[in-house]
């Protein structure tokens, strides 16, 4: 069982690692250091009972002195409860102080901040150099000091849907929020992510670009209601999310005797699921499953975003009819994968129907859940379980987080009408 | 003149004894005329004379322990002892009868009605034959694994053990109310109940398929571990122990109480987690072989419009945000 995973990068203070050893700086790089250091800040979240932080993160300074950008699961835990967490900024030189939250990107994983005074020059935006250029990033892994770690562009990456680039370089926790640069010092993305042995995501600063122009026409002014912005950029994006699904390039998976959807080209990707067989199996198990890798990070317990299909072909060669489906209805138990708690989301409700799907009866459920603090987002659950077959089965589950209810059903009915039945 | 029969009350079998010669005494020293080996009972207890016109008195003798006619308390006087009459020596129950007092006809063993095929070994034979089969089928198409039939008879034969224990309790019980074992008809009950509940597990599935819901099961359930199984033992009671209501329903429950406890911890456990906050999602998981369904078959498209309109969002309306 395969599971793609990314490991946001970044961590409470009290739990810090072994630290990995950072490449050799060539000259290059110090004078890239040099330059910027005065523009890169760590972002703190601090415990006003305690006073203490909670969490860490990178930031540097650009579009104005006083304008300080990092990522939003840096500061989420501020966002989440601002009545009782701040947020501080510690210079490379240890100078402090307080922070205010001017607007989040939750999809992008970005956040901007602003200072009661002047802070540091600047650093300009530029695009995405080619593939291989010299990347370097900056930040303060682990709380140890900060530092600059060189690295390679390898592009923006096709097949993830956060479409962020793939950054070959040790990005460690606590480098969250700090700028990659180019060879000119200039911005080209904001640290995000890493899965280890040199593979990294940084955030591209395009978006980043978007959120600022947007803020500079407000004067730098803080969004009125943080809650109801991360809730329309959630709506908006699953929305755009789901159509794009539906209009892009889907392959075809020869599943038992269906032919079905299979990987959405640039989105998701399946993965054969089967566990090993055992010979005493009186029913053998096709499955597979596709999800994509995109979840919007929200809170520690919550991520939304992901959206899974899978499909289970059950043979039960020459087992009595009801012996197989004995086997068949304890496979028909399909749950989330999701840490959501009744402070996020309503219980589920259900529908159960039959249906025809490429000429095969279906008997089919719906499940919705809704978001309470963002609106219009819902956990849609679809699962159908093929029937009138003596010995034979087929299981369809689809389960979607924080998307829109009625596009969700309508990527369903794109997946459903992709089914082909072989005889 | 009708003949005075006293009868002194026992668990089981009562004494009756025919009181010709007057006086009698009552006690448990062995010179009286009825000797009752009770430790309530005084040495010498009560005495019965008989008057010069016929009519009868009683004499309490017993300080220690005491008589009650008909719920009164003796004093040391003789009183006068109607017929028939209820008296109480100690904590033993006499009665005086006349020998006219009619008796209800007797049916040993010879069940009527429902039970009658109960008390017959064939019945017994049969019932226990199809209780095998039904336990052994459930257990062989609730295995997915191909096993020797070893593994299942294994199985059988643990269930059919506990089967044979709860027909001996069973058995014990009506041997405690009537000195009689009658195992016959505990096994054929004992394999009734066992069938019964196979054949309403099957039967809960087929239905709870057909009107895609899983409240036909959960009530036939329910029906079986309250209703069907305390009915069921109840009139077992009335019939093999020759029971009266009461007892024989205090028994059925008594019998029971396990199903009893279970069903109604199942119950509390759905009405607290009726208001919970449940991750999971609950709907109609049955699947049937025989694929017979009251709701027909919807195109997609119909489907996709019926599911999105029984699944309004459970936030927009602000009477649904509790």
């Amino acid at each position: 069982m395969y599971r793609f995973s990314l490991h946001i990068i970044f961590i409470l203070t009290v739990i810090l690692g072994v630290t990995q050893p950072c490449n050799a700086a060539p000259a290059n790089s110090t004078s890239i250091y040099n330059d910027v250091e005065k523009s890169v800040y760590q972002v703190q979240v601090i415990n006003q009972q305690t006073n203490k932080k909670t969490a860490i993160g990178s930031g540097f300074i650009t579009a104005a002195p006083n304008i300080l950008v990092t990522n939003y699961h840096v500061v989420s835990t501020y966002v989440t409860d601002p009545e009782d967490f701040e947020l501080h900024y510690l210079s490379t030189d240890n100078k402090e102080g307080k922070l205010t939250l001017l607007t989040v990107d939750v999809v992008h994983d970005l956040a901007v901040l602003r200072a009661t005074e002047p802070l540091g020059t600047p650093l300009s935006i530029a695009g995405l150099p080619a593939k291989g250029a010299r990347l370097y990033s900056l930040g303060n892994p682990l709380d140890l000091g900060f530092s600059i770690i060189e690295g390679t562009n390898n592009g923006i990456m096709k097949n993830s849907d956060d479409h962020n680039i793939l950054f070959s370089g040790s990005l460690n926790p606590g480098m969250s929020g700090g700028p990659a640069l180019n060879e000119t010092g200039e911005v080209i993305g904001v640290n995000v992510a890493t899965s280890g042995n040199e593979i990294s995501f940084l955030v591209p600063a395009e978006y980043l670009k978007a959120m600022l122009e947007r803020l500079g026409k407000a004067s730098f002014q803080p969004d009125a209601d943080i809650d109801a912005r991360i809730s329309e950029q959630l709506q908006d994006h699953a929305g755009k999310y789901v159509k794009l699904l539906e209009s892009a390039k889907w392959t075809t998976l020869p599943i038992g005797k269906l032919v079905v959807p299979g990987d959405i080209e640039n989105y998701t990707r399946c993965w054969d699921n089967s566990s090993k067989p055992d010979p005493d199996d009186l029913v053998k198990v096709n499955y597979t499953r596709c999800s994509n890798d995109n979840s919007i990070y929200l809170d520690e317990n919550l991520e939304v975003g992901s959206i899974a299909y899978e499909y289970i072909w059950l043979d039960g060669g020459d087992m009595l009819p009801p012996h197989f489906y004995n086997a068949y209805q304890k496979q028909n138990a399909s749950v989330l994968d999701s840490e959501a708690g009744k402070n996020d989301v309503t219980n589920f409700a259900c529908y159960t129907a039959f249906t025809e799907v490429a000429g095969q009866e279906y008997k089919m459920t719906v499940c919705r859940r809704d978001y309470f603090n963002y609106t219009g987002l819902s956990d849609v659950m679809v699962t159908g379980a093929m029937v009138g077959h003596k010995q034979q089965g087929m299981l369809f589950n689809m389960d979607m987080q924080g998307v829109d209810f009625d596009s969700s059903l309508q990527l369903v009915k794109r997946i459903l009408g992709g089914f082909k039945w072989q005889k | 003149m009708a003949k005075i029969i006293l009868e002194v009350r026992t668990r089981g079998l009562s004494q009756y004894h025919r009181l010709e010669q007057f006086p009698v005494t009552v006690g448990r020293a062995l010179d009286n005329d009825i000797i009752l080996s009770d430790p309530a009972i005084s040495p010498h207890h009560i005495q019965i004379n008989q008057t010069e016109d016929g009519s009868l008195t009683v004499q309490n003798l017993s300080q220690e322990n005491g008589t009650f006619l008909e719920g009164n308390k003796l004093g040391e006087g003789p009183v006068s002892l109607p017929v028939p009459a209820h008296l109480t020596l100690g904590g033993r129950k006499l009665n005086l009868l006349s020998d006219e007092v009619p008796v209800t006809p007797t049916n040993l063993l010879k069940f009527s009605g429902l039970f009658c095929f109960a008390s017959k070994p064939v019945w017994a034979i049969i019932l226990f034959v199809s209780c095998t089969l039904a336990l052994f089928t459930e257990k062989y198409t609730t295995t997915f694994l191909s096993k020797g039939v070893w593994f299942y008879l294994s199985d059988v034969l643990i269930n059919l053990g506990i089967l044979a224990s709860f027909a001996l309790v069973l058995s014990l019980m009506t041997w405690i109310a009537s000195h009689r074992w009658a195992l016959v008809p505990a096994l054929s009950i004992t394999f009734l109940l066992s069938l019964l509940k196979s054949v309403l597990v099957v039967l809960g599935g087929i239905f709870a398929y057909f009107f895609t819901s899983d409240s036909p099961d959960s009530w036939l359930s329910t029906l079986y571990n309250t209703v069907l199984v305390t009915g069921i033992l109840y009139l077992y009671q009335r019939w093999a122990s020759y029971l009266r209501p009461l007892p024989a329903l205090g028994i059925a429950i008594l019998l029971a109480s396990p199903l009893l406890v279970i069903e109604a911890l199942g119950q509390l456990d759905r009405i607290t987690q009726d208001g919970e906050f449940s991750g999971d999602p609950s709907y109609n998981q049955t699947l049937s072989a025989f694929n017979i369904h009251a709701g027909g078959m919807l195109p997609l498209d119909d489907y996709m419009q019926k599911a999105t309109e029984a699944l309004p969002s459970q936030v927009d309306d602000s009477d649904n945000n509790e």
